[in-house]
């Protein structure tokens, strides 16, 4: 019953921070609902990027979880950790590292010359693709270890007893997971990338690579007509609730494993051919992933002495903010816990923070002026905004408690509170505490609506890499954010390791 | 406190790697100390209440403390007996959104290419300045905007790397492996005043020039900074910004080999503006803040920190780093209506050349 009430009111709050702005500004101003041929354009290149972007994304982080999961070699955690940054980092950062290899003057085709062939043109489809992969392999890779560590490790003796073909093995022990993760995984990416606008069009290289986000922050901005931006909002939030449902409801399984005893693989029976393989995986990926990171940090360390003192006071911002963000969004999650739930949390990313801002004016400007309380519709949106990681991280473990303990506890007989303390609470630790991390970076990484509702009295991190960015100093943003991905990786550990202490 | 900051008690040109850094830097870091910790949970309004608030609006560029806006409230609080509050953000959706309930006195940071927009809102007043005391490079007659500073649209290229093109067509047949980075007339107000120059330049042609300019763009961003941290980053060796952007390398780098391509065409000119708010209860403070932005308090601190000429001081009076940038000939201006009425057009011909 508690659990129902709860869940009922986390919907509730979701559904006020992201339909009510929407539909307050539809209905606000003049409602302008013209479909250009432009924007046609652009909706057909928006689905075209985003769809093979998060195809591709989950394609490329399978086998690299496979391989993560099954190979121990030093470095391995690290590795995984640093897996996490390229999402965190501010956008024109993390551009600014992928070009450092794949641009015009970049690593890559600075070789290429070098051996007299032609300079390679990472601009266009291939450049969008390249960057939403590098930003989204990672968090595909995170679902699928997960997913992976959590199967009973009995399963892998019986098939390695039994001696099964590798095309029946994948059947049975690795097709499952997929079935369930890659769905849950595909909408998720597919709605960053149906959102995503500056990078796109940075990496796109000119206005054949416009999406939909560009053209409600033109009528937004520039146009001042809300009623279109909305509109298309509205539109984009469409796409992403259809896609959302088609995967998660009609292909997406749960698996089917019982559990285990979660007692450890001490030998595993792996091919060399697969050795090779799985290590070129990691290798290659690895590279992909991480060159760009290392060419970012090499560049911000050299400028830390351009860093002023001043930036305490965003970074204590950011950290408040972010931990803040953690922890709100981590405990609406917990009323998502069901298929449904997974579709309606992933729409809140749907729309584009700008409109959800002005929404939320309009919505409480009877009330209090929004301006003054940037903190708080900072806050609120960010939490909303690493919604969809939470429940993707903490749902399946939530299901897997529920259906190995739930019998259990009833013949028991426990209240649902000593149920929901001394069961479910302790063994969704670790994704608790996982999704908690993850949002603490992500909201520390975030721009979002401060953009609009400015920051004289309240500056971020991001938002003062950003200002820097605009007044012509861009290395001193390159070393402050330097300073924010260490701050968010320090975050992210803290809550790992939190998460791996036993309990009493 | 950093002994480096001490620099910027120096005069403007000696300045070397930190650079300039509003007066009050230190007197602001402790305000911000107070404020912050309360982080978000207190206004600022409640902290600071005795003297009257003259609220002014402005971009985040201009209030950051890189920006003009730290030195410029220390400069009018020492006159005015008031408290200055900048605000940032958006300027216009946030006044639409606010409509007559705005806490604005005074809005700074507008272009001239949005003014129909903002004017059609009918929310301004006059600014009962007089025009004639400011120094463009065209008749301003504006009553309710006033500019406040201003510059040249222009091509800057890293000299290393190529020599600077004297036209547009000497723009377009630079060797092919020189490529510039412009910005996306939808979002971004310097890549707007792109397109109108070229509509202007090129009328009927204008599609014709975009499409044979094309293979030099190396991309096109969201937004001026995008574009030119990919610019000093190395990726491309030009990037569309203003004539006074080299100042800043010059100034604060040593570095001479950022330069503005003179085109012979003429450039188009990117004024900044301020306006008084109609419904401000202020309207003594706000005139006043109007008429400190023609001063030479105001005007001598826009170079350094806005990287842009002031709007209405003579030449002889900028710092020698912007009174010895090279000058465009002419300027190819557009009023507001002439710009509103070619924009949809000039727009839809750049996207239509540059997604072939």
């Amino acid at each position: 019953m508690a659990k129902r009430t709860f869940s009922i009111i986390s919907n509730c709050i979701l559904l006020f921070v992201v339909f009510g702005p929407l539909f307050v500004l539809i209905f606000h101003a003049d409602q302008n609902f013209i479909f250009t041929a432009a924007d046609k354009a652009a909706l057909e290149f928006t689905l075209l990027q985003a769809s093979l972007s998060s195809l591709l994304s989950v394609l490329l982080a399978w086998p690299l979880a496979l391989a993560l999961s099954r190979r121990q070699f030093k470095g391995r955690q690290l590795l995984i950790v640093a897996l996490s940054v390229p999402f965190i980092l501010p956008v024109i950062v993390a551009v600014l590292g992928l070009l450092s290899i794949f641009g015009h003057s970049g690593i890559l085709n600075s070789l290429l010359q070098f051996f007299g062939f032609p300079i390679l043109s990472v601009y266009g489809l291939s450049g969008v693709l390249l960057a939403h992969i590098f930003f989204n392999i990672p968090l595909a890779t995170r679902a699928f270890l997960l997913a992976l560590e959590r199967r009973p490790t009995e399963l892998e003796r019986v098939a390695d007893g039994l001696n099964l073909m590798s095309l029946t093995r994948f059947w049975i022990l690795d097709w499952p997971i997929i079935r369930f993760v890659a769905p849950q995984i595909f909408s998720l990416i597919f709605v960053l990338c149906l959102t995503s606008f500056a990078v796109v069009l940075t990496l796109g290289g000119g206005p054949k690579a416009t999406t939909l986000e560009l053209a409600i922050y033109q009528s937004f901005r520039f146009e001042l007509d809300f009623g279109r931006a909305a509109f298309l909002a509205f539109i984009q939030l469409c796409i992403a609730a259809f896609t959302c449902t088609l995967s998660i409801l009609i292909f997406g399984l749960p698996t089917n494993f019982n559990s285990g005893f979660d007692r450890p693989l001490r030998k595993r029976y792996l091919s060399v051919w697969s050795f090779f393989w799985d290590f070129g995986v990691i290798i290659l990926l690895g590279l992909f992933l991480t060159v760009p990171l290392i060419s970012v940090l090499i560049k911000g360390i050299q400028n830390f002495y351009l860093i002023e003192n001043t930036i305490w006071i965003p970074i204590i911002n950011s950290i408040i903010l972010a931990l803040c963000s953690a922890l709100i969004s981590t405990i609406l999650a917990m009323g998502f816990m069901n298929r449904w739930g997974e579709v309606v949390g992933t729409l809140s990313i749907a729309v584009s923070p700008i409109i959800i801002g002005a929404g939320l004016f309009l919505m409480v400007r009877n009330i209090t002026n929004p301006f003054e309380i940037t903190f708080w519709v900072t806050l609120t949106v960010n939490s909303v905004m690493g919604l969809p990681f939470s429940i993707r991280i903490m749902r399946p473990a939530s299901n897997e408690i529920i259906s190995n303990f739930r019998r259990l506890s009833h013949a028991h007989a426990m209240s649902p509170y000593a149920w929901f303390y001394w069961v479910y609470l302790p063994r969704l630790k670790g994704a608790l505490t996982y999704s908690m991390g993850l949002v603490a970076a992500l909201s520390m990484g975030d721009l979002g609506v401060i953009v609009l509702f400015g920051g004289a009295d309240f500056e971020t991190l991001p938002l003062v890499i950003y200002q820097l960015m605009s007044a012509y100093r861009t290395e001193q943003a390159m070393a402050s954010a330097v300073i924010l991905v260490s701050i968010s990786i320090g975050i992210f550990l803290i809550f790992d390791r939190i998460g791996k202490t036993r309990n009493a | 406190m950093n002994p480096l900051n001490l620099n910027r008690l120096e005069p403007a040109e000696g300045r070397s790697r930190h650079c300039p850094e509003p007066l009050s830097a230190s007197i602001r870091r402790e305000e911000m100390f107070k404020l912050t910790f309360a982080a978000g949970l207190l206004s600022a309004g409640i902290v600071m209440a005795q003297n009257p608030i003259l609220t002014v609006y402005a971009p985040d560029y201009f209030t950051s403390e890189w920006g003009p806006g730290p030195s410029i409230e220390a400069k009018f609080e020492e006159t005015c007996n008031c408290d200055l509050v900048f605000s940032a953000g958006e300027l216009l959706p946030r006044l639409v959104l606010e409509g007559q309930n705005t806490k604005a006195d005074v809005v700074i940071g507008l272009n001239t290419d949005i003014t129909k927009k903002a004017r059609e809102l009918g929310i301004f007043s006059p600014h009962n300045q007089d025009n004639s005391r400011l120094n463009l490079p065209v008749e301003w007659e504006d009553e309710i905007f006033l500019p406040f500073d201003w510059s040249y649209v222009s091509f800057v290229f890293d000299t290393t790397k190529t020599n600077l093109p004297n036209n547009f067509e000497e723009l377009a047949s630079l060797p092919e492996n020189i490529k510039i980075v412009i910005q996306d007339p939808r979002s971004s107000i310097s890549g707007l005043a792109l397109v109108l120059w070229i509509k202007q330049i090129y009328g009927d042609n204008a599609a014709a020039y975009w499409q044979k300019l094309a293979p030099k763009i190396l991309t096109v961003t969201k937004g001026w900074s995008e574009a030119y941290g990919l610019f000093t980053d190395g990726e491309a060796a030009g990037v569309l910004s203003f004539t006074t952007s080299p100042a800043y390398h010059i100034a604060v780098e040593e570095d001479n080999t950022k330069q503005a391509a003179i085109f012979k065409e003429g450039h188009y000119p990117f004024f900044e503006l301020a306006a008084k708010v109609k419904s401000s209860e202020n309207d003594v403070l706000s005139s006043m803040f109007m008429k400190f932005i023609l001063s030479d308090e105001f005007q001598d601190l826009i170079p350094m920190t806005n990287w842009s000429y002031p709007s209405a001081q003579a030449v002889e009076k900028w710092p020698s780093v912007f009174s010895d940038l090279p000058m465009p000939q002419s300027a190819v201006y557009l009023s507001e209506n002439a710009a509103s009425e070619i924009t949809k057009q000039a727009i839809e011909e750049w996207r239509s050349a540059l997604s072939q």
